[in-house]
């Protein structure tokens, strides 16, 4: 079953402070370098508002939901081209959730609003690779491996390589026909 | 500037506006068009020039090429070399295709490479190229760029979309060692 997806309240302030104590998360919101001219506050009311300004704009964040777990983790979508509808993912489930099963539903759930709400051409995410259950539910949603930076993101301070996975709509709408067929 | 035996490398200023407009030919898609998006950006001289007189933006990284002649032949940029990052991308963009398998290409690729790795101490260039930029991309890899990978059907234009290749050079590569290149070129 997918997960949902859905723009953060103000409630959910709460959740998305608590995420700030996993470097996993901080690493999510700022990349390799946390020296943000930005207010950490001010970084949390852009991750509140940005989805308003999804159908303009080239980036924005959602909450992913499970009807049963709660709030699972944060969607972000970057370099949005509204011209060549195409999109990069970024993803970030809170540890507890940070299962095989979760990761998958969740890879599924993101492409999935991708192509059949924005109506996307092409959506790609980018992997470290030492997230390997992320690469395998990319894998299993026919995402193919496009490519790979070389050491390209700094992890504590030592280089990993970083893998591309990029999904074609037709692709996508194709191997779910499939999967709903079989 | 950098006076070498085919070329003049100096900062491009804003009375280059018109001969970098050039550059920007919407009817031949190039890698070089792209904007943050990955979008094809086609900006007016107007916006040309404004860019160009900005030096916080320009300095040390937009460079205009010329003969020894003074005609401009194209720029060569080093986009986002900051500290804090050991990377940039690197982007030659030549008025003439053939000019790519040239010594004016090999003249600049020297340039940039020194202002990337020794000056700026990087540790890897990147670039990028259309799948129509064969040319461009020659010049690359006979430079030693490797592929990283093809983002398919990237970029739309002229009514249909072009895949995006991905091409990185490491330092020590330059100097002999490996860049543990994993996706084979095309």
């Amino acid at each position: 079953m997918d997960l949902l997806l859905r723009r953060p309240e103000r409630p959910d302030l709460d959740i998305i402070v608590d995420w700030m104590g996993d470097p996993e998360f901080r690493h999510f919101l700022f990349g390799d370098s946390e020296q943000r001219p930005q207010h950490m506050g001010q970084q949390m009311l852009g991750v509140m508002s940005s989805a308003l300004a999804l159908p303009m704009s080239s980036a924005g964040n959602l909450l992913l939901e499970d009807p049963a777990l709660g709030t699972v983790g944060l969607v972000m979508l970057h370099e949005v081209s509204w011209r060549n509808r195409s999109c990069f993912l970024g993803l970030y489930l809170a540890p507890t959730h940070r299962t095989p099963e979760i990761i998958s539903r969740a890879i599924e759930t993101v492409f999935a609003y991708c192509f059949e709400e924005l109506n996307l051409h092409r959506a790609a995410i980018r992997v470290d690779a030492t997230q390997p259950d992320y690469g395998v539910a990319c894998e299993r949603i026919g995402a193919v491996r496009e490519f790979v930076f070389p050491g390209h993101a700094m992890r504590d301070g030592k280089p990993v390589d970083v893998i591309g996975f990029g999904v074609l709509r037709v692709d996508f709408d194709a191997r779910r026909a499939a999967t709903a067929g079989a | 500037m950098i006076s070498g035996k085919y070329t003049i490398i100096r900062s491009a200023e804003p009375d280059d506006a018109y001969a970098m407009w050039r550059l920007y030919d919407p009817s031949r898609p190039r890698s070089f068009l792209l904007g943050p998006s990955r979008e094809v950006m086609i900006p007016t001289q107007d916006e040309m020039r404004e860019m160009l007189a900005r030096r916080d933006v320009i300095q040390g990284s937009f460079f205009a090429i010329e003969d020894r002649a003074g005609e401009v032949l194209g720029c060569c940029v080093l986009r986002g070399a900051k500290a804090e990052s050991d990377f940039a991308e690197v982007v030659v963009a030549l008025t003439d295709e053939s000019s790519y398998d040239s010594p004016v290409a090999d003249e600049v690729y020297e340039f940039l490479k020194k202002l990337g790795f020794v000056d700026k101490k990087l540790n890897k260039l990147v670039a990028h190229c259309l799948c129509n930029e064969t040319g461009y991309r020659a010049f690359l890899v006979r430079h030693g760029f490797t592929s990283d990978g093809i983002q398919r059907e990237m970029v739309y234009t002229k009514g249909r979309y072009f895949d995006l290749e991905s091409l990185s050079l490491f330092n020590n590569a330059r100097t002999g060692g490996g860049n543990g290149s994993a996706v084979a070129a095309p």
